[in-house]
């Protein structure tokens, strides 16, 4: 008897050790694998918003929380400004700082920088945790472990959280895995105490992501569901509700939020399934004590009256102006052609186009194909929780197909789903006494060791699997492990594949390669920043399209008129209407917003796509959706209706500011031995017009690559009118010339 | 209609009277005072207004939270349902609940403002 | 450079005779585009006397001014520094334009009104033209309002653009306008919802005492007096973070206090549900 408790306590032990390794392992693979962009290149900043994400950790730490809180930028968004504190999820800076602070009391003193780049890879390993823990409340900590070791690597998830890219995403997707953990959690203990951390998780990714939308409507979906097949508890009454209540409070603590989660239609159906809650609870508290008979008449009699005014008092506060209809947003997730129309500043950003197949595969690879089947499986034997991640996976499917970047959203469902298939799959297959054997295989194998283990197990499967089914023979097993392993294998190395070339670009700086195969660094970007930081005024406004407001504002430290924030489109519209227009009339909407210089991002000489050029026509659509009259599309067109800036380009297209700025002193230049002058490479052919004069700006700076180029606005010319009492005219040199003119106004005072 | 609805709700009140224990009586006049508390906040906001309109919600939320946590507590302590919470004792749904208005007062304090 | 031009005009102005000057020939007219100007269609003026009748013009034709500047003490013909025409309009607007001398020294303007008037800025109607003649050198400089005309000119030219218009007055000032905060209900009937809003409290503690609420049950711990008062301050360091601290302040003392609540709490919940169990 004690023989058999002390094994079965060793054996418990082993299995808590091994789950510790793989999940220290996933963290790790995960994290390293996470870091191919600072070994390339070097410690830095990525792509557009992590670049306000730095800025704003940096002003955070610099001066505290609360005075982060209430910081008006008057460097974005000339000449208005912006309320960061406001306008910002906080969690990110909140969290950074958090760590800074920790490392800083225990004498680690690290930039913040620093914190800033290793946070995404530090928090995909939090994610794995929570990803286990998700799994191993669905189904089996089995199962946990693979979707821990799937989330670890999934380039799906990946994409969005290598070193160097300080976004919200890469710590919200923790938070999204831990909020739905603790629901699952809560919903099968029936504890207020896992309710509360469940919404003290909500709160966290309020506070980290605008996405916490998905969260709220989710959850009250899948108790809905529940009630309507019938699953009604009353753990389901404990969790859902005190996860609500606490939920809703916790999140308007969050400036940025505020009174949203009361006042629009996005927050209303948790409200509504809330409602339906307590009515149903009342229910079934009455059912037992009355006839059913009564019971019917109440709960009938009372439903449709609760429902229909429930109704009635919805549209009277949408109408009344007490709740916001449904935004922009939202519809755009259900029609994908309604942001091209109405929000053409979302339809331009490439993240929020519709998600191509390839796509699906490029980043979720064989967890794709698999997870239907743990969706399968799910559907097969389901429960309570298990409804939960159907539903999740259902919509996340959905999202993903509407929008590239809600693809973040369906990895971490697709991950718990593929491990549960794969775990569902080894187990029928390799049954055997797996401990023991995934101990020995796990000391030797450091790195991704989970698919050597299951190799391991697939070997000895052989000799241990004969005569457990009858149905299936040894070899039929045996092959599947193998093809299985074989597909894990494959999905490692597409993982590692994908992170190392599609996602580890910082894009602030290039790369290409040389015939022979040498990399070459164009540091093009930085080049211009810098030289903007260094030559020129403190207080220089600085126009560009709106991708590189943050970049400008983090590198360079100069004022931008409009930036990756978005919120003013007539703003956006204004810059796009002054790069559109040809050049006087772009001097004019320029002077009104004292520009001084004018940075556009130009990749014809070395073939970089996305260069203004290429962007230049949702400028055109931005700035006539505001001023239909100065701006039309149509005009930039070729005749035969292209989008071209070669020989057939429209005579609007040739004297716009964009075009001029991009090509000037272009047609001197030859990019190859066998091409023109003037031959973008870019766009692959020789461009429409080659002697570009300007005449109310000037080429400040040029980099190497030409990739970015920096104009200044002239000054006033020297004017030929003139104040009689301030500038008198002296000297005979005045009638030498032929009867010229000069002009005094009257002194009116 | 209401001829149908009245004998029922007089026997369900009834039966309350007879057969809930004094432990969940307790609970019970805890909810009605909330419920009371929040009904007349309610008729302030009809009648004067939400200006404060952050004070208001903390006030309103903290009385429906404090309504719904007691309402929770009922349930876990009710021997009815003692089969659907099984990880959760008496005392643990006492603990839960006192750590839920911790966390709740604490944020009510915070956006009182 | 600035410096000599400077001094070569002081030089000018104390080394040349200073004198008057005097306007000779004033000749006036309204040409057609390719009339020659002779002794009909244009007008003698009498010096600093006014053409009696009103020019009128339209801007196909031409404006034809002839004159000479002669010294009166010896009617050598000069040329002073500044001669213009001054056309004011009723407004007070004006716009002056510089006669030039011809090679044998007389002043000529004779210039097509459409042409000229791009320097008029869209105005057009009546105006008084004056002759304005000066120099250092000249004691006193001549400014004579010699006719009026009535020039009907095109208005058809673009406005100067914004930008390069110059303002010299300030901008008015904006002054930024604060949410004006809404109207509070006074303090009567917030009190008295007050009261109303406790009233359920009352209310609360006769059913409690109805029921009858029982203590005995509470095991007799050190624990008990802990957990209560580690509530307790948790709710007075509640209180104190509404009236003055601020949440880190609030979070650092509640570490500490929760702490010692949570384990005072967990001993009476613990002692209480092991002495169910031993009574079951």
């Amino acid at each position: 008897m004690t023989s058999t408790a002390s094994s079965r306590s060793s054996r418990v032990g082993a299995t808590t050790l091994l789950t510790i390794v793989i999940l220290a392992l996933a963290w790790f693979v995960g994290f390293a694998s996470r870091l191919f962009a600072i070994v390339r290149f070097e410690s830095i900043i990525h792509e557009f918003d992590p670049w306000f994400n730095y800025r704003a950790t940096h002003h955070m730490v610099q001066h505290g929380f609360y005075k982060f809180l209430n910081w008006f930028d008057e460097r974005a968004w000339y000449p208005l400004g912006r309320i960061v504190g406001g306008t910002v999820y906080p969690g990110l800076m909140v969290t950074s700082g958090l760590i800074h602070w920790i490392l800083d009391s225990l004498n680690f003193h690290v930039h913040i920088r620093e914190v800033c780049v290793f946070l995404a890879p530090t928090f995909s390993g939090l994610t794995a945790i929570a990803t286990y823990f998700l799994t191993k409340e669905l189904w089996s900590p089995g199962a946990g472990l693979f979707a821990a070791c799937f989330i670890a690597i999934s380039p799906g998830y990946t994409s969005r959280s290598v070193a160097g890219s300080y976004d919200n995403e890469g710590i919200a997707i923790f938070a999204l895995q831990f909020t739905y953990f603790l629901w699952v959690k809560s919903l099968k203990t029936g504890s207020i105490m896992w309710a509360s951390m469940c919404a003290l998780s909500y709160f966290y990714m309020v506070s980290a992501w605008g996405g916490y939308v998905f969260i709220i409507n989710l959850i009250p979906l899948h108790a809905l569901a529940l009630i309507i097949m019938g699953r009604y508890s009353s753990r389901l009454f404990v969790s859902y509700t005190s996860f609500y209540c606490l939920a809703t409070i916790l999140s308007m603590q969050v400036p940025f939020v505020g009174f949203q989660p009361v006042r629009t239609s996005e927050h209303m159906p948790a409200f509504g399934v809330f409602g339906i809650l307590q009515i149903v609870a009342l229910m079934h508290y009455a059912r037992n004590r009355i006839t059913r008979q009564q019971f019917m008449t109440l709960f009938v009699g009372g439903l449709t009256i609760l429902g229909g005014l429930a109704i009635v008092v919805y549209f009277a506060l949408v109408w009344g102006g007490y709740v916001a209809p449904f935004s922009g947003r939202f519809y755009s997730l259900w029609d994908t052609g309604y942001a091209k129309i109405h929000i053409p500043i979302i339809a331009s950003v490439s993240e929020h186009q519709p998600t191509t197949w390839v796509s699906f595969f490029f980043d979720l690879h064989i967890t794709a194909a698999v997870f239907p089947v743990g969706l399968w499986y799910c559907i097969k034997q389901v429960n309570d929780e298990r409804v939960f991640i159907i539903l999740y996976a259902v919509s996340a499917v959905y999202f993903a197909g509407v929008m590239v970047r809600l693809m973040l959203t369906l990895t971490p469902a697709v991950c718990v789903l593929a491990g549960i298939g794969f775990s569902y799959t080894f187990e029928k297959y390799l049954k055997d006494e797996e401990t023991k054997e995934r101990a020995s295989s796990t000391a030797s194998n450091a790195k991704d060791e989970k698919l050597y283990d299951k190799a391991a197990k697939s070997v000895k499967s052989k000799n241990t699997s004969d005569g457990e089914e009858a149905q299936v023979s040894s070899n039929v097993r045996t092959i599947i492990a193998i093809i299985l392993v074989i597909f894990l294998l494959m999905f490692v190395v597409h993982a590692t594949y994908v992170t190392s070339n599609a996602y580890s670009h910082p894009s602030v700086v290039l790369q290409s390669s040389t015939q022979n195969g040498d990399r070459i660094i164009m540091d093009d970007f930085r080049e211009a920043y810098h030289w903007l930081r260094e030559n020129t005024p403190e207080d220089a406004r600085v126009m560009s399209w709106w991708d590189y407001g943050y970049q400008i504002a983090g590198m360079a430290n100069r004022t931008t008129l409009v930036d990756n924030n978005t919120w003013n489109n007539s703003h956006i519209a204004l810059v796009g209407k002054a790069m559109s227009s040809n050049e006087s009339a772009a001097y004019e909407i320029m002077t009104e917003l004292d520009v001084d210089y004018i940075l556009v991002i130009f990749g014809g000489v070395i073939g970089y796509s996305g260069d203004d050029i290429n962007k230049f026509l949702w400028m055109v659509r931005i700035a006539q959706g505001e001023h239909p009259k100065d701006i039309r599309e149509e005009n930039y067109f070729t005749a035969s209706g292209e989008y071209s800036t070669g020989a057939g380009a429209s005579e609007t297209m040739l004297n716009c500011l964009m075009y001029k700025m991009s090509y000037y002193r272009f047609g001197e230049t030859r990019v190859g031995y066998n091409h023109q002058n003037g031959y973008d490479r870019t766009r692959g052919y020789e461009i429409g017009k080659k002697d570009i004069t300007l005449e109310y700006i000037e080429e400040a700076y040029t980099t190497e690559n030409w990739l970015v180029r920096i104009y200044k606005r002239k000054k006033l010319p020297n004017r030929p009118v003139v104040k009689e009492t301030t500038i008198p005219i002296k000297g005979k040199k005045v009638s030498q010339g032929k009867n010229k003119k000069g002009v005094i106004r009257s002194a009116k005072a | 209609m209401a001829a149908q609805v009245v004998p029922v709700l007089t026997k369900l009140f009834d039966d309350y009277q007879k057969t809930t224990p004094s432990k969940l009586k307790i609970i019970d006049a805890y909810m009605t005072y909330i419920l009371f508390t929040g009904i007349f906040q309610f008729v302030y906001c009809l009648l004067v207004g939400t200006f404060p309109f952050n004070s208001f919600l903390s006030g309103f939320i903290s009385t429906v939270t404090s309504f719904v946590l007691a309402s929770c507590l009922r349930m876990q302590v009710n021997q009815e349902n003692r089969s659907e919470f099984t990880a959760v004792s008496t005392e643990r749904a006492f603990a839960d609940f006192i750590f839920a208005n911790l966390i709740l007062h604490l944020v009510v304090v915070n956006f009182l403002g | 450079m600035k410096l000599l031009f400077i001094l070569s005009v002081l030089f000018t102005a104390t080394f040349a005779t200073v004198d008057d000057v005097a306007v000779t020939n004033f000749k006036v007219g309204i040409l057609a585009k390719d009339q020659v100007p002779d002794g009909e269609n244009l007008k003698n003026v009498v010096v600093h006397s006014k053409l009696p009748n009103e020019l009128k013009a339209d801007a196909s034709q031409r404006l034809y001014v002839s004159f000479n500047l002669v010294k009166k003490s010896d009617n050598a013909k000069i040329k002073p520094q500044q001669v213009f025409l001054r056309f004011v309009a009723q407004d007070g607007e004006d716009v002056v334009l510089v006669v030039k001398d011809d090679s044998n020294g007389n002043y000529v303007y004779d210039t097509i009104l459409r042409t000229a008037s791009k320097s008029f800025r869209n105005l057009s109607g009546q105006f008084k033209i004056s002759l304005l003649v000066g120099d250092v050198t000249i004691k006193n400089p001549i400014n004579w309002n010699f006719a009026d005309i009535d020039a009907s000119l095109p208005t058809v030219y673009e406005p100067t653009p914004k930008s390069q218009q110059v303002r010299y007055e300030p901008l008015n000032e904006i002054t930024h306008e604060f949410r004006q905060p809404e109207k509070r209900p006074s303090a009567v009937i917030s009190d008295l919802f007050t009261v109303i809003c406790l009233s359920p409290l009352v209310v609360l503690i006769g059913l409690w005492l109805q029921i009858g609420i029982n203590f005995q049950n509470a095991p007799a711990s050190p624990w008990v007096p802990i957990f209560h008062v580690g509530l307790a301050g948790i709710f007075g360091l509640y209180f104190l973070f509404w009236v003055q601290f601020n949440m880190f302040e609030t979070l650092k003392y509640l570490s500490v206090l929760g702490f010692f609540t949570f384990v005072a709490g967990n001993r009476v919940l613990r002692a209480l549900s092991e002495t169910k169990e031993k009574s079951e």
